[in-house]
């Protein structure tokens, strides 16, 4: 599987590396805006991710802008709802209104940190992104 | 009290035991019957398939089996109308679900997982199913699985909370150097360098402590102040803190997210106060979030956070009790001026007096540019929900108005857009039917004209239903029985609906909610000293104008 994570912090990126490392090929990325470039690039040479995972607090594009932006990019192309990417954000923030919206700008997995590993894991076997 | 309670888990607690609320009122309501009624079987399938929906999103994975299951059975119930369903026995199954359910809601608030096996009570339903299903027919139960598998696939959402929601404290901390002390800022970053290990975030001020020496003298006449975000006790802060950095004085306190998150503004303000201030209530939107130069001490700074600090920079806040006594006070200041012999110095006073109270005057006028994005932004939101299209102009934002005014519209202001998208605008299809755009449109407008400021909510909607109101207003006995309908003006017929307790709308919907209705606009418009015209007309809109003296 191909993953996609964009996380400016350091160590939280390192740890984020290693831990989604497990589950196929990682690429990274350190702003919202580098995130949605990423994700076109790998869709306009065919080899589109399975996983992105965004935080929000994030420099020139937040995870929501990047979140819109790649939701946009799959509309343009004219990417069916069902075949769309998983999006996970992953995040510190966990007030009510920062999860609702990111539901509804089309997130699939709304994930707080520190993360929980075993339900992270559920969740990506619920979704069949692995066995 | 600093815990950091998971949000999420908190409504789905309460929005679920809620349900199980509804759902024991419903089954102990036809207890004694010989079997549920259609709205009950249609109730009870609701309510576990909200049940299902919410605990896959939460991803407790025995509950959302569970409620499947007899969401299932009530499925089953509904399409087929078995005959004989064993009535006290299906009743005892609710109320066996029901009770699991709240089990586990129990655990979860005890900060447990809610984990427990379903098992043994699926296969009791299996059976329970089994046994009604009286021609034996498999395809009955495919049916199940195919109409269910469908919603499963595709619009999947999952929240998972954070590992241990309880693991941030935050904490405030204040140190003061004695007065001799040298180089107090190298002291104050010893401090700070000490708690980066356990902190997951720290802010403190002055922030120049290493690159400025004269941050020296601040600390020492201000004091050192730290915003530490951590998941160790306020004990162990206590004795990193004090190993030794010849401070003077040490004060801890724990303190809330909000009060944390408001930054040094509200430092070593009361509790009460600060509470007060620190309440987010706006909403926010994507970009909110993007992260601006990450300074030294600073902390993290958000863009919401930076907009809102430039605004502080180049305004302050008055409360307007303090502006009305200004202007009192530059009124009695004029009436004693008047009683003075005219002489040059006196002219002199009198125009310097006259320049003071107009800039009092100014000084309470605040643009109605914000207060007409908000609901801009209510619009938006409104047709999202109601799935109408709808789009807003906004016509003399820049209208300045008495903060006075400004600070109280907000509430009738967006109740008026409201309805404005929720019973003014039609749906698309209708709107083509009559001959109109398929896009309704709300327009939000502000002027001062005839010495009066007038603020107007209007739409391209259907128009109020004259024949509605004045059957419901006979009904309610509102009216002159003297009087036949033709006599009364629609002036007077849109009156009515201003009075308390008075609604045409016969189905209510969840959007514009049943709490506030018109009564309570007028009244609080009333209550700022202007009045509200209505003007409606059937099929072109409404348009609704607040008065008010300028």
């Amino acid at each position: 599987m191909r993953i996609l994570l964009a996380e400016d912090d350091f160590v939280t990126r390192k740890f984020m590396m290693s831990f989604l490392s497990k589950y196929g090929d990682c690429d990274v990325t350190v702003d919202g805006m580098e995130a949605v470039d990423a994700f076109l690039l790998a869709q306009e040479e065919g080899e589109p991710y399975d996983l992105v995972c965004l935080d929000i607090m994030m420099p020139v594009m937040d995870g929501y802008q990047a979140l819109i932006g790649i939701r946009n990019i799959e509309k343009e192309r004219g990417i069916e709802p069902d075949k769309a990417v998983k999006i996970i954000m992953a995040t510190a923030l966990n007030e009510e209104k920062n999860v609702k919206m990111a539901f509804d700008l089309g997130c699939t997995i709304y994930s707080g940190k520190p993360i929980n590993q075993d339900r992270f894991e559920q969740a990506l076997k619920k979704l069949g992104l692995i066995e | 009290m600093a815990f950091d309670r998971d949000d999420m888990l908190d409504t789905y607690l309460l929005e679920t035991s809620q349900i199980l609320e509804e759902l024991q009122g419903v089954v102990l309501k036809y207890r004694d019957e010989k079997e549920f009624p259609p709205e009950a079987i249609d109730e009870i399938f609701r309510h576990m398939h909200t049940m299902k929906g919410s605990a896959g999103f939460m991803m407790f994975e025995q509950i959302n089996m569970l409620t499947h299951k007899m969401e299932d059975v009530f499925f089953y119930i509904r399409e087929y109308k078995p005959t004989d369903v064993p009535h006290k026995e299906l009743i005892e199954l609710v109320l066996k679900v029901g009770d699991f359910v709240q089990g586990e809601l129990d655990r979860l608030s005890a900060g447990e997982m809610a984990d427990t096996s379903a098992q043994a009570l699926i296969d009791e339903l299996d059976a329970f199913l089994e046994s009604i299903n009286v021609e034996k027919n498999a395809a009955g139960n495919k049916d199940i699985t195919e109409t269910e598998g469908s919603s499963a696939t595709g619009s999947t959402q999952i929240y998972i909370a954070p590992k241990d929601t309880k693991a941030s404290h935050y904490y405030q901390i204040y140190i003061t150097y004695a007065r001799d002390t040298k180089l107090a800022n190298v002291h104050a970053y010893k401090v700070v360098h000490a708690l980066k290990g356990i902190a997951q975030d720290i802010k403190y001020s002055p922030s120049s402590i290493l690159t400025d020496e004269k941050s020296s003298d601040e600390i020492i006449e201000q004091g050192f102040k730290i915003l530490l975000r951590s998941a160790v006790s306020k004990k162990q802060i206590d004795k990193i803190v004090s190993a030794g950095y010849e401070t003077d004085s040490i004060s801890i306190s724990e303190i809330d997210a909000a009060r944390y998150n408001a930054g040094f503004k509200l430092f070593g303000v009361d509790a009460d106060i600060a509470a007060k201030h620190s309440k987010d209530k706006t909403e926010y939107v994507p970009g909110d979030f993007v992260v601006h130069a990450n300074a030294p001490g600073g902390g993290v700074v958000l863009a919401k956070d930076n907009a809102a600090a430039k605004l502080k920079n180049s305004h302050v806040n008055v409360e307007v009790a303090e502006l009305d006594r200004l202007s009192d006070l530059v009124m009695k200041l004029i009436s004693q001026e008047n009683k003075l012999a005219g002489d040059k110095t006196t002219d002199k006073l009198k125009k310097l007096t006259e320049d003071i109270q107009s800039v009092i005057n100014n000084m309470r006028m605040v643009p109605l540019t914000n207060i007409f994005l908000r609901m801009n932004r209510v619009i938006f939101e409104a047709s999202r929900k109601l799935n109408k299209d709808i789009e807003c102009s906004i016509i003399g934002d820049d209208v300045r108005a008495d903060r006075g005014i400004v600070e109280h519209i907000s509430d009738p202001l967006m109740h008026m857009v409201r309805n404005s998208a929720d019973h003014g605008i039609e749906d698309a299809d209708l709107r083509e039917a009559a001959g109109k755009p398929r896009k309704g449109r709300i327009t939000l407008k502000a002027e001062i004209a005839d010495g009066e400021l007038r603020i107007s909510v209007s739409d391209d909607g259907a128009g109020l239903d004259r024949d509605k109101i004045l059957k419901k207003a006979r009904e309610k006995g509102l009216m002159d029985e003297d009087r036949s309908d033709a006599d009364y003006t629609d002036e007077e017929v849109w009156r009515f609906i201003t009075l308390p307790g008075f609604s045409t709308n016969t189905d209510i919907t969840e959007f514009s909610g049943r709490g506030v209705g018109m009564d309570v606009v007028v009244s609080s418009i009333e209550q700022i000293g202007g009045t509200l015209d209505i003007e409606s007309r059937k099929g072109l809109g409404s348009t609704m104008t607040m008065r008010f003296p300028a």
